[in-house]
């Protein structure tokens, strides 16, 4: 119930924020209709469109996941860009190990032709994992062994890991061809495509479902009440024994290895390969608003990945079709987080309203009560209390 | 002379209760006015609603003679009403001046005339004889003194009427002694002075007049010298107290906590506490009590986990638990009321239920298969929500809803587990009323009584004479001397909190 007022009032800031930024588009001197219908149209316009959308939904779904772990727990994951990096870095290089087309000047790890296709698919999603958890994982060791702040310690990794994988794909990853990019993995490691003459893969199935897990995980489990303990208390859980170091690195690796997930999905789904440079192109940074907005629980966090998506794969429409400078896109997408928290203080303020509004229903009824001659105080007094049991907590 | 205050009718309905239900209540000049009842009795609220920080929903107010609405604190502030708060609203890092002159600063130019601000507060001090030093720090000053820099807050603003909520909830017996003494001086001023409190020995001591509040309504008003503290008790819970048993202090069984020359650092990394020995056995109720600040919190912590040890010996039952973790201690059978409810013993955020699995969710029946069993939660919650009379709607309310007392209950609830073997009690009644008060007393003793070690830390001289078979006196990170219950004065215990001195023979104490 209050959950669906929640969803209704995000909703309604979405609008709001869409709004302002037809004011904005009208200031600029765009005709509104126009790119507002473009960006409709490049959003969700056709089967393309919807298609596209929920390609850039996918990965925006699993980075704010790691994001919201990261948070539940009290730990704010601004890693996940670096994580989503070095986790495409794992699957890629265990990906292109099945290939069987020539690997140019890339290490060969291990010879493994004739795999399976599902076995290699699995294996680089699980890669990528591994290599998340171990990004994230670094910064829990060290916030649970010296104490340093994790915001600090992912920023760095952040840089660490882009220019570790400008190295790497420039010299020893350095597949065949002139561009710095590792090998691609072989065909059959591809995400099967959901929608024929699309480029949508399987990768949002695992999304959804990793999304359930997640949710399963922080409400239904033994180590998701820790994590959330630890966030909502610190103290209290480490006076009821749950073990702070271990959960911080837990919690942290967590949170990478659903950020490493990310990337490996982009690398079997969309890129099959490692460049140099935008490999993630700030899926990380975006996780941060989309789980904020989400309010950190992963149904929130599904929709409000896929409003960005749209927001994302509109802005090209807008741009060509109405001449729409795609910065825009960014204006829109700070509106929405704007509006999002401001609703947060409006709900507060129309709280205290109808605390007020209640306040003077008592009274009211209180005079009709006491205007009745005969009542004695006992029975108005519960007439007098009915009226609030509907009223805010 | 018009009353100071003069509540007509105020009746106040919250979503479920009436917290006052058309209250009439007089406070007149140069009274000292205790307000008694349980958590919950409307105390706070008819307070509130004077204050401006509640509106009644009827009712009328009449300060010194005119009906007046108070709508918000800056009203009642105009109208010389002045409240010292339960936890104090100073700013710890700035100086007693800044805090006192806060809102109102003299000022040089844009800057803080520092030198005219201490001359201030110094001659607000010496006409209210409440002497305290403009340049000190707040949060470097003890407790009793930041209550002090509380008072002279309100003064400042001309206050004459004056709310004191639970004052003495967290200063030290002398404490309590100065504050007595300050509000006697500025009542006979000619001010008028309302205090909600729990405990009846202040009243006696205190008070001009006392009202009983109960279930939201005016029990009765009476003057302490036409009562006694026995009969307010039973006026505030409806019903005689049991009287607190002469049992003679009991000989416990074996050793369950072994402490030996314990040392360990606080905080800033000074030595907390320096060489300290106590035996707690089966079946005993041993005390420690101290000024705030030498060492007892330190103590508590080593003994919980929550602290590390830099030196010394901590057996359980026989085995060294020195290196173990809170979890390890605890499936050992070390329970701890926590001295900071909010701060450490819930997580406010959480059900009831789930606040009282905080400590072993991860145990069947609670956890099976690697999931909670969010049912065998529930279930244990609404036991113990039955059998610890936690007043809540289920066990499903936040414990963020609950009154003090109900969330302190929550608390025992979880730590008073029959599997304990060693129980660690910090401040177990702070801010919980008289009611709610004795039943956790009868738990402590129960589990005790059922072979459970018990070590109570407590800044309460009354808690300790009738809980504690032996009493510890803790002073500079030691114990000064130990007294067995019955063979000891209050005044003798307080000189040893202050000084010290005294460490006679240790009965059945450590050696």
């Amino acid at each position: 119930m209050s959950r669906l007022r929640t969803l209704l009032n995000s909703a309604g800031a979405v609008a709001l924020a869409l709004a302002l930024g037809a004011i904005v588009l009208a200031l600029s001197g765009y005709d509104v209709g126009d790119a507002l219908g473009a960006l409709a149209q490049g959003a969700v316009g056709s089967v393309n469109a919807n298609a596209e959308t929920l390609l850039q939904t996918t990965p925006l779904i699993l980075a704010a996941l790691a994001v919201a772990v990261g948070l539940r727990g009290g730990l704010f994951n601004i890693g996940v860009e670096g994580q989503i990096t070095i986790g495409g870095l794992f699957a890629a290089v265990v990906g292109y190990q099945f290939s069987d087309q020539p690997l140019g000047s890339a290490w060969r790890l291990f010879h493994a032709p004739a795999v399976p296709g599902i076995v290699q698919m699995v294996l680089i999603l699980a890669a990528g994992v591994v290599g998340g958890m171990l990004w994230g994982g670094l910064s829990g060791l060290l916030k649970a062994r010296f104490g340093a702040h994790e915001v600090i310690t992912t920023i760095m990794l952040n840089y660490v890991a882009i220019g570790l994988v400008s190295y790497l794909v420039r010299v020893p990853l350095h597949g065949p061809g002139p561009i710095p990019q590792t090998p691609f993995i072989s065909k059959a490691a591809h995400l099967p495509i959901l929608i024929p003459d699309t480029r949508l893969h399987a990768g949002l199935l695992v999304a959804l479902a990793v999304a359930v897990g997640v949710w399963f995980f922080l409400w239904k489990t033994p180590w998701g009440f820790a994590v959330r303990t630890v966030g909502l208390n610190p103290d209290a859980a480490q006076y009821a024994g749950i073990g702070m170091k271990r959960l911080v690195f837990g919690t942290m690796a967590l949170s990478g290895a659903l950020a490493g997930l990310a990337g490996a999905v982009q690398i079997a789904g969309v890129d099959f390969g490692l460049v140099q440079t935008g490999f993630s192109s700030g899926y990380g940074y975006d996780a941060i608003a989309i789980s904020l907005l989400g309010l950190n629980h992963p149904l929130g966090i599904v929709l409000a990945a896929w409003l960005f998506a749209a927001l994302r794969s509109g802005a090209g429409e807008m741009q060509v079709a109405a001449g729409v400078s795609s910065q825009i896109i960014s204006v829109l997408q700070a509106l929405v987080i704007l509006m999002v928290s401001a609703e947060a203080g409006l709900r507060y303020y129309v709280d205290q309203r109808r605390k007020k509004a209640q306040t003077v229903a008592n009274r009211a009824s209180l005079e009709q009560a006491a205007t009745v001659p005969a009542s004695p105080p006992a029975p108005h007094q519960s007439s007098v209390a009915e009226p609030t049991a509907e009223g805010p907590r | 002379m018009a009353p100071a205050v003069q509540l007509k009718g105020i009746h106040k309905i919250y979503p479920g209760v009436i917290a006052n239900d058309r209250v009439d209540w007089t406070l007149e000049w140069g009274q000292i006015h205790a307000l008694l009842g349980e958590n919950g009795a409307g105390k706070s609220t008819l307070m509130n609603v004077l204050y401006g920080m509640t509106r009644p929903d009827a009712g009328e107010i009449h300060v010194d003679g005119r009906q007046v609405e108070i709508p918000a604190p800056s009203a009642a502030i105009k109208l010389g009403i002045g409240m010292v708060h339960q936890h104090f609203q100073l700013v710890g890092p700035l100086t007693v001046a800044q805090n006192i002159l806060l809102g109102c600063e003299p000022r040089l130019g844009p800057f803080f005339h520092t030198r005219k601000a201490n001359q201030r507060v110094a001659d607000l001090a010496d006409r209210v004889g409440l002497p305290v030093d403009p340049t000190a720090r707040v949060e470097q000053l003890p407790v009793g003194m930041q209550q002090r820099v509380e008072i002279l807050k309100v003064l400042q603003r001309d206050a004459r009427i004056l709310i004191f909520d639970e004052p003495t909830a967290v200063l030290t017996p002398q404490e309590i002694d100065e504050l007595g003494a300050v509000m006697k001086r500025l009542a006979q001023e000619g001010r008028a002075l309302v205090f909600i409190t729990h405990k009846m020995r202040e009243v006696m001591a205190i008070a001009t007049d006392v009202t009983v509040m109960r279930a939201g309504r005016v029990i009765g008003s009476t003057t302490p010298s036409a009562t006694s503290a026995g009969e307010l008790a039973a006026m505030v819970v409806g019903r005689p107290l049991a009287p607190v048993a002469e049992v003679p202090a009991r000989l416990g069984g074996e050793v369950v906590l072994e402490i030996r020359d314990l040392h360990a650092a606080n905080d800033r990394g000074l030595e907390a506490l320096e060489g300290v020995s106590i035996d707690v056995r089966q079946g005993e109720i041993v005390g420690i009590i101290g000024v705030e600040g030498n060492g007892q919190s330190e103590l508590v912590e080593v003994i919980t986990g929550l602290r590390k040890a830099s030196s010394g010996q901590l057996r359980l039952l026989g085995e060294g638990i020195a290196g173990a973790t809170v979890r390890q201690r605890r499936e050992k059978g070390v329970g701890h009321v926590a001295e900071d409810r909010l701060r450490h013993a819930v997580v406010t955020a959480y059900s009831i239920a789930d606040n009282l699995v905080l400590d072993r969710y991860y145990l069947p029946p609670y956890s099976r298969n690697a999931m909670l069993d969010d049912r065998a939660i529930t279930r244990n919650g609404a036991t113990s929500l039955e059998r610890y009379r936690i007043k809540a709607p289920d066990a499903r309310t936040p414990v963020s809803s609950l009154s003090g007392g109900n969330q302190q209950k929550v608390v025992v609830a979880r730590e008073l587990d029959p599997n304990h073997r060693l129980l660690v009690v910090s401040q177990p009644t702070r801010g919980v009323d008289a009611g709610a008060a004795e039943f956790i007393h009868d738990q402590i003793r129960q589990l005790c009584d059922a072979g459970a070690a018990v070590l109570l830390v407590t800044n309460e001289l009354d808690e300790l004479m009738v809980l504690a078979d032996r009493i510890g006196v803790m002073f500079h990170g030691k114990i000064a001397g130990w007294r067995v219950r019955g063979s000891c004065s209050r005044e003798e215990l307080g000189r040893m909190m202050i000084a010290g001195a005294g460490s006679g023979p240790l009965p059945g104490g450590a050696a």
